[in-house]
């Protein structure tokens, strides 16, 4: 997964085709970590290992606590209810595999810049990842990953801009 | 047990493992209190008129800018709403949102409970799609490169947390510990 202008955010959520679903609780609580470190794993709500963290040259964070950006969040926000969302990204990317979940899963959020202090406060600012920054997983079961390149522009302010998402798949070390 | 739709103040003794779901009005008042140490309960909530908007931790997390909530907060559901208030806590940041399961794994909350509210006919979330569980008299602590350190409860007898609903929902626990009967719940309607 390459940010490939940097500041970008890539939104994801895995799936199983037996319904197991990424789960950021599940890996919090399997890692006792607030998002993996090299080796460990973002876990499905099955407590089965779905993606292991390779590599990673971003500064970071990552997220694993707050939601996708939904309808609701930018009518809250003043930006109308019609702004592209990750919300309504996953559902739609998955609707076309044939999967149709009755709730959003909150989302691995990479390169999101959210720091949580020792006294429990949250900061979730603009991403610090640069062009060419990328983490590495490798694919642990058969799934359907969606990766949303958030369309979050409510806090974006010039010269930062929505940019693309490179994802490379390797299938020569899949068996 | 029985989900009952009361009028009047009722509250009920659970031993561990065993399981509570009821129907609450919006504005009443819940309290969970503690028969000692080394117990709690994993609670889990849901629109009674919407099974899938759920008490959750991530819009919990982004509405309060917080990971671990304070007296006055809201506990918000999947559409943003605040669902449940924390008018009371003995415990100092008794409710954990960070980690689940950790009082029981989530498979044995989902099957008793979803027996429980369909014994009694109450809509509830279908299997694939149930909530997740916050627990009481449960905490995490946040170590400075990420990790997560269990910060234990000191519970005694008399130990308290009150929550306020803020609109109709259904809510359900199972409660957990070292000590049986574990928790008293009471339900002080609007």
């Amino acid at each position: 997964m390459i940010d490939l202008a940097g500041h970008q955010g890539a939104d994801c959520v895995a799936v199983t085709l037996a319904g197991a679903v990424s789960c950021t609780r599940t890996t919090r609580a399997r890692n006792m970590r607030l998002f993996p470190k090299i080796g460990q794993s973002i876990y499905a709500d099955d407590e089965e290992a779905m993606l292991t963290l390779i590599e990673d040259t971003s500064p970071g964070p990552h997220g694993l606590l707050v939601p996708p950006c939904d309808p609701t969040m930018y009518r809250l926000r003043g930006a109308g209810c019609a702004h592209p969302s990750c919300h309504d990204n996953f559902h739609n990317a998955l609707a076309r595999k044939g999967i149709r979940l009755g709730r959003t899963p909150p989302s691995i959020c990479l390169f999101q810049n959210i720091v949580v202090d020792e006294a429990g406060a949250i900061a979730i600012g603009i991403n610090t990842s640069k062009a060419g920054d990328r983490l590495k997983f490798r694919i642990d079961r058969d799934l359907v990953l969606v990766v949303s390149a958030c369309p979050n522009d409510v806090f974006k302010r010039p010269p930062l801009q929505l940019t693309d998402l490179e994802i490379a798949v390797d299938i020569t070390e899949a068996t | 047990m029985l989900a009952l739709r009361h009028t009047t103040l009722v509250s009920y003794t659970l031993s561990v493992s065993q399981t509570w779901l009821e129907i609450v009005r919006a504005g009443s008042r819940i309290d969970v209190t503690a028969h000692g140490p080394g117990v709690g309960a994993a609670i889990f909530a849901w629109s009674l008129t919407d099974p899938y908007e759920q008490l959750s931790d991530a819009y919990t997390f982004m509405e309060l800018r917080r990971a671990r909530p304070s007296v006055g907060d809201h506990l918000y559901s999947t559409l943003r709403r605040p669902m449940l208030s924390l008018e009371r806590d003995d415990a100092d940041h008794g409710i954990d949102l960070l980690r689940h399961d950790y009082w029981w794994p989530r498979d044995k909350c989902r099957d008793a409970l979803v027996e429980e509210a369909k014994a009694n006919g109450i809509a509830s979330p279908l299997q694939c799609d149930w909530p997740y569980a916050l627990n009481i008299f449960a905490r995490t602590r946040i170590g400075e490169s990420g990790d997560l350190i269990d910060d234990p409860v000191a519970t005694t007898q008399g130990t308290r947390i009150e929550l306020r609903t803020r609109f109709d929902v259904v809510v359900a626990m199972m409660a957990a510990g070292t000590v049986s009967p574990a928790i008293d719940v009471l339900v002080d309607p609007a």
